[in-house]
């Protein structure tokens, strides 16, 4: 075997190492956009059972926008494009979600406070109309 | 020939030289002119939970991760790296701290919103005990409600026979009344007289005013300022059991006290107006 063929072969295995770490660096990408997606898609289910779409249209909206926008990446090979999308999505989803929560506690908040002077109302009422039977 | 070749060399690395320049050039202004858009946004929104007295910004997993993907997003813009990684991490902490801000609102609407009910719970078990209370005592005072008003029922025993004084208890009954009649301001009251059958029309008219009068001085004695009151006999008319019977009569023997409703006049309230 001559020097010549030597350098040959460490090139041919350099190359091949190359192309093997490339094709696992994107496969990861693909995994990764495709992970980020099914937990775009989980977090967006998850806003849909708390009432998101009611309380909170707009974000419910953006989230989905951008969960398609990702979907579309995938399909266009863009992993990295595609996983941020997805990120954004679910950030969006659950900001989401956290918007329906704090409508639902502002109603809460009013429903209690109205309870709570209707049962001071009557309280006082009470007082007056049996002052003299206490 | 040689000069000819040097100077077409010449011609290609100054060539080489400018594009090289162009492209440095180039991706300088690309550089420079990034968009920072989304990153003043995500400074505003990671700013205002911070300021947000409701954000734990120590216990706030939102908070935490909007404030890496700041800096992530700060740190991509000084270093001039891709306009789409600058704006993905400035959209994360923007949304991150937005979403921060709107849990810790929602925690504390919520224990507020526990507060009230506590509150309200307190007072309406105090408002049951208050009538319970209220209640027991109309028992106590025979207290009966009807068309007139609540009607309270001072019995022939509180009086002495063939007496217009009214008895210890008939005092106590009284100033119970009069406390309800303090307490309620709008309302006005009538004492009405009665007896028995036994005796002539006319004294019985007199002893039943007496005993009405008396009822009347009570309650003013205990704090009722007197125009809030009218009294009347009415002797043996309105009887309310058998005048035939012992048991009856002394049910008949009574001084009824009415509370009228609010408004109501006691002057235009007696029987027979």
């Amino acid at each position: 075997m001559t020097t010549r063929t030597l350098h040959a072969g460490r090139r041919t295995v350099a190359l091949t190492a190359a192309i093997l770490l490339a094709t696992a660096c994107t496969t990861a990408s693909g995994v990764t956009g495709q992970n980020a997606i099914a937990q775009a898609r989980y977090a967006l289910f998850d806003a849909e059972a708390g009432g998101a779409e009611q309380m909170a249209p707009a974000e419910m909206a953006l989230a989905r926008e951008r969960l398609v926008l990702a979907e579309e990446a995938v399909g266009q090979s863009k992993p990295l494009r595609a996983a941020r999308l997805a990120r954004e999505s679910t950030a969006t989803a659950r900001l989401a979600i956290a918007q329906a929560q704090l409508a639902q506690a502002m109603m809460q908040a009013a429903e209690a406070v109205r309870v709570e002077r209707d049962a001071g109302a009557l309280l006082e009422t009470t007082e007056e109309a049996t002052g003299g039977l206490q | 020939m040689s000069e000819r070749h040097d100077d077409s060399r010449g011609w290609l690395s100054r060539s080489a030289a400018a594009c090289c320049a162009a492209i440095c050039l180039g991706l300088i202004f690309a550089c420079a002119s990034l968009d920072a858009t989304q990153v003043e946004r995500a400074r505003a929104a990671v700013a205002s939970a911070s300021a947000d007295g409701n954000v734990d910004a120590s216990r706030s997993l939102h908070f935490r991760e909007a404030n890496r993907h700041l800096a992530l997003a700060e740190k991509a813009l000084d270093a001039a790296r891709w306009q789409e990684e600058v704006d993905h991490e400035a959209y994360m902490a923007a949304t991150l701290a937005l979403v921060a801000q709107a849990r810790a609102e929602t925690v504390a609407l919520n224990a507020a919103a526990s507060g009230a009910l506590d509150q309200a719970r307190r007072e309406t078990r105090s408002t049951q005990r208050q009538v319970s209370r209220a209640a027991r005592r109309a028992r106590a005072l025979q207290a009966n409600v009807t068309e007139r008003g609540m009607v309270l029922t001072l019995g022939g025993v509180l009086f002495e026979f063939d007496s217009a004084e009214l008895k210890q208890d008939a005092l106590l009954s009284a100033a119970r009344i009069a406390g309800f009649l303090i307490a309620s301001e709008n309302r006005e009251v009538v004492v009405e007289g009665f007896t028995d059958n036994v005796g002539t029309g006319e004294y019985n008219l007199r002893l039943s005013a007496e005993r009405a009068e008396a009822v009347l001085s009570a309650l003013v004695d205990a704090g009722v300022e007197p125009p809030r009151i009218a009294a009347a006999g009415f002797g043996s008319r309105y009887p309310v059991a058998n005048n035939e019977t012992e048991e009856g009569r002394a049910i008949n023997r009574r001084v009824e006290v009415v509370i009228l409703e609010p408004g109501v006049a006691a002057s235009m309230a007696l029987r027979g107006r």
